[in-house]
């Protein structure tokens, strides 16, 4: 009985496994004239993540690759802010849940085919790990790609809260010091109201620490944030590129605000 | 005096824990693990050698990747031929993924025809942390004078596609050459990749 027992729990955990804990798909958002806006949407099961363009201390950055007809151009992938995965003191950075990507489609000229290609490599992970690659063809001509469901526009309104601020006034100075840098932020009082606690996340991993937690001092609107290099940093960085993710609190609830950097360390 | 006493041993705490991390062109932090039969080791049973430490875990796409492929197999029979102690570490905790009987390991290294001089279980995973493993497969190479030399990735295509490979820049297969040649290591660290280490 026993033996039936043990044999229908690896049965049951090799269809597990041989499930997808993932799928992507591609929907259209606004069809114009030139411009068309395009939907990825990568839909994880639950517990599962997939990871930003810095993996972190595990896993691979997901890339994302386009082909696309002469005559088109398409945007950048454009990353929203990262979920923080934490195991066994080491941290990731991804996605769970729902992943959107938005791109933007240019129509440059006349069209020699409208047939597009998006080629993802990626790897998911919860306890284990299972790699996700895949290609999706579509094209653009009517009827030819669903449309962005309503029921779902509220992923788009989360996607477009969670990118990350390009245009904004953070005076930064960043100092290189034996074991860290230290990145000197003179910061609206606006960002100030609720404060918890501010992260840097590099672009770039192998140079600093990946941790949930950095050492900062608040000195008036001034905020000194400590950023420790890794144990085995793989080169003295002359740059500080990513994200500063500023994290607020009130009555429990945390909500946070991230904006792209790139400062010259001195 | 007592809160001397107390201030005293969390130093001496404190200098005990940074003593014990890896650092490049540090010394290798000594550890004493047993293998898959039992038998122990010390990693200073092997000064005047070359070591490499690999992390494992045969159930990770990653390790499977260079193990499916032989890739592993091929570099380990290369180097210990010239007198390398190749050591497989397994930090995967009970229950975890990538932990298994001693039984278990034999049968999953003699069918992937392995090369390394042992695989060493550390289950309460100390030695993976001294070292900062944090993937699998994760690299480390020491040279004879017991300093660490190299640590990080395979390779440099993050990936688990076994057609990489060949395409691939080896860093630990450079590192050893370099080391074996009497020359210093050209690329120290590089960001290691795949699964996390399963503490």
């Amino acid at each position: 009985m026993l033996k039936i027992v043990f044999l229908s729990s690896i049965l049951f955990s090799i269809h597990l496994l041989s499930q997808p804990k993932a799928k992507a798909e591609v929907f259209l958002l606004e069809p114009e004239e030139s411009i068309h806006k395009v939907a990825l949407v990568i839909s994880l099961e639950k517990d599962w993540h997939v990871y930003w363009l810095n993996s972190g201390d595990s896993g691979i950055p997901t890339e994302i690759t386009w082909k696309f007809p002469d005559g088109f151009s398409v945007s950048k992938t454009d990353w929203q802010v990262p979920d923080l995965f934490e195991a066994d003191g080491f941290i990731s950075y991804g996605y769970s849940d729902t992943v959107l990507f938005i791109y933007e489609l240019w129509k440059k000229s006349e069209l020699t085919s409208d047939e597009f290609t998006i080629e993802i490599k990626s790897l998911i992970c919860n306890n284990i790990c299972i790699p996700f690659d895949t290609t999706i063809t579509f094209n653009l001509e009517k009827n030819k790609l669903p449309v962005f469901p309503n029921s779902k526009l509220e992923i788009v309104n989360r996607y477009n809260r969670n990118l990350p601020i390009r245009n904004h006034n953070l005076q930064l100075k960043a100092k290189k010091n034996d074991l860290n840098v230290t990145l000197f932020i003179k910061i609206d009082s606006e960002y100030l109201s609720d404060f918890d606690r501010i992260l840097f996340i590099p672009y770039e991993n192998g140079i600093f620490q990946n941790t949930k937690n950095q050492n900062f001092r608040l000195l008036n609107d001034i905020i000194e944030l400590t950023i420790n290099y890794d144990q085995f940093k793989t080169k003295d960085p002359d740059k500080l590129e990513g994200l500063l993710i500023i994290y607020k609190k009130e009555y429990d609830e945390y909500s946070k605000i991230a904006f792209e950097i790139s400062t010259k360390i001195n | 005096m007592k809160a001397l006493s107390i201030i005293l041993f969390s130093l001496l705490l404190l200098t005990t824990s940074f003593a014990q991390q890896a650092k490049i062109d540090g010394k290798a932090p000594n550890f004493k693990l047993k293998d898959s039969n039992g038998v122990e080791h010390s990693l200073s049973d092997f000064a005047g050698k070359t070591v490499v430490l690999e992390w494992i875990n045969y159930d990770c796409p990653f390790v499977k990747k260079h193990y499916d492929s032989n890739n592993m197999q091929s570099l380990q029979e290369k180097y210990t031929k010239q007198g390398v102690i190749w050591l497989a570490i397994c930090s995967s905790a009970k229950g975890k993924q990538g932990n298994f009987s001693n039984e278990e390991i034999n049968k999953r290294s003699k069918d992937h025809n392995t090369k390394f001089t042992a695989y060493l279980v550390d289950e309460d995973g100390k030695v993976g942390k001294m070292y900062g493993a944090k993937t699998t497969p994760h690299m480390y190479v020491i040279n004879p004078e017991g300093k660490l030399v190299y640590a990080g990735a395979i390779d440099d295509i993050k990936s688990t596609n076994v057609e990489d490979i060949k395409k691939a820049k080896n860093y630990v297969s450079m590192a050893l050459d370099e080391v074996l040649s009497g020359k210093e290591v050209s690329t120290k660290t590089t960001t290691p990749y795949g699964c996390s280490v399963k503490y």
